[in-house]
């Protein structure tokens, strides 16, 4: 479909109507996928159990394979060994699907920072992130914000967006030539 | 004859067993359930979150940005001198003072070793942002450093340096002077 075409089907009031209708639909079935690397998969637990109970949001089924799910929360330290793991499970996902760095360690690196030779240094790097959750580990009501946050976008997402501009909404990490160690960087404005 | 023993033990281990998990139903109701977003959690007295600054006090010692094991924590800043903008500490101009929380473990190093006590754990704990460049607060505004606050930074970076050195330049002219007045006094001594 040519870009003009989809234009016009985007801007189309039957289409802005389907757009709320879809919008609202995955907004409150946006499922997770069961894919704790480390500690912060204790607190993604949490979140799912009664006192915090992630099903009020409809995203309480943690699906067990990645064809499955709408959402990755990549809780846990990522090392060297498991990126391609992960990398591959979210090329399994079917779009339109979501990420969430959940924890220090996914966000940048952490206390793995300095002398961390195995962790990847944000799982950016590797895979578009939507949500940035940071915490050591974060709170089960952090994770919950996290995923208010994907609400947000999947709200606001139209119908045509995800196939047609892909990674929009998400950032992947180009770090500079010579400046590869985040904590070495200094602060990059704007995305 | 051993049919029905069997029968009977089976049927009975079933009974108890159910029993106690029957027992909740005749408990008055107990909800765990933390209705999140419209109530929050008792948050713990010694919770350790996001940081709180009292930057009148901060007499810009460094010694958090030292004791920090991830090197997470910045602080720019100039004593004497003016800075438009600047925030007035204890004797000291603050430029800039940020965690990135994507490095922080939350560990308290930054605490203890403050000898005005005016860095804290505090009780907040959402974080969550689109951007990897989101994480960074900015301590002394209490909100997300942005592209306005680096720009500031940025600028009063070649303040602080002027600043400096025309301390520098003073304190030398000063010794050299002294030195001066030194060695003219040990010439009439030796005379």
């Amino acid at each position: 479909m040519s870009d003009d075409a989809t234009n016009f089907l985007m801007d189309n009031v039957l289409v802005t109507s389907v757009d709320q209708f879809v919008g609202w639909a995955r907004r409150s079935s946006v499922w997770p996928m069961t894919f704790g690397l480390a500690c912060c998969a204790i607190e993604m637990m949490a979140a799912g159990a009664a006192k915090f109970d992630i099903d009020r949001f409809g995203s309480g089924p943690f699906r067990a394979t990645p064809r499955q799910a709408d959402l990755m929360i990549v809780a846990g330290t990522v090392t060297h060994k498991m990126a391609p793991r992960v990398r591959r499970l979210y090329d399994q996902m079917p779009e339109p699907k979501y990420v969430i760095a959940m924890g220090a360690c996914v966000v940048k690196g952490g206390p793995y920072v300095k002398g961390g030779y195995h962790v990847v240094k944000g799982v950016d790097l590797i895979i578009p992130v939507d949500v940035y959750c940071p915490g050591c580990p974060p709170r089960p009501e952090a994770l919950l914000e996290a995923l208010f946050k994907i609400q947000q976008l999947t709200t606001k997402e139209k119908l045509f967006d995800r196939r047609r501009q892909g990674t929009k909404t998400q950032s992947v990490y180009r770090p500079l030539p010579g400046k590869m160690d985040p904590w070495q960087s200094d602060f990059v404005p704007g995305k | 004859m051993l049919y029905f023993k069997n029968l009977y033990s089976v049927s009975r281990s079933i009974l108890v067993g159910m029993w106690i998990t029957m027992r909740y139903f005749f408990r008055p109701r107990t909800i765990v359930t933390i209705q999140y977003p419209h109530a929050t959690d008792e948050i713990p007295a010694r919770h350790r979150g996001v940081h709180i600054l009292e930057t009148e006090k901060c007499i810009m010692c460094f010694q958090c940005e030292e004791a920090c094991p991830v090197d997470c924590i910045k602080i720019e800043g100039v004593r004497g001198g003016m800075v438009e903008g600047a925030f007035q500490g204890k004797g000291a101009l603050l430029t800039r003072f940020t965690v990135d929380y994507g490095l922080c473990i939350f560990c308290n190093w930054c605490v203890e070793p403050c000898p005005v006590d005016c860095i804290h754990l505090g009780p907040e704990y959402d974080l969550s942002s689109f951007s990897r460049f989101g994480v960074t607060r900015n301590l002394m505004t209490g909100k997300a450093y942005d592209e306005h606050d680096h720009a500031f930074v940025l600028g009063a970076r070649d303040k602080i340096a002027a600043i400096n050195e025309e301390a520098e330049r003073v304190k030398r002219e000063k010794a050299e002077a002294a030195k001066k007045k030194k060695a003219a006094a040990g010439e009439k001594t030796a005379e």
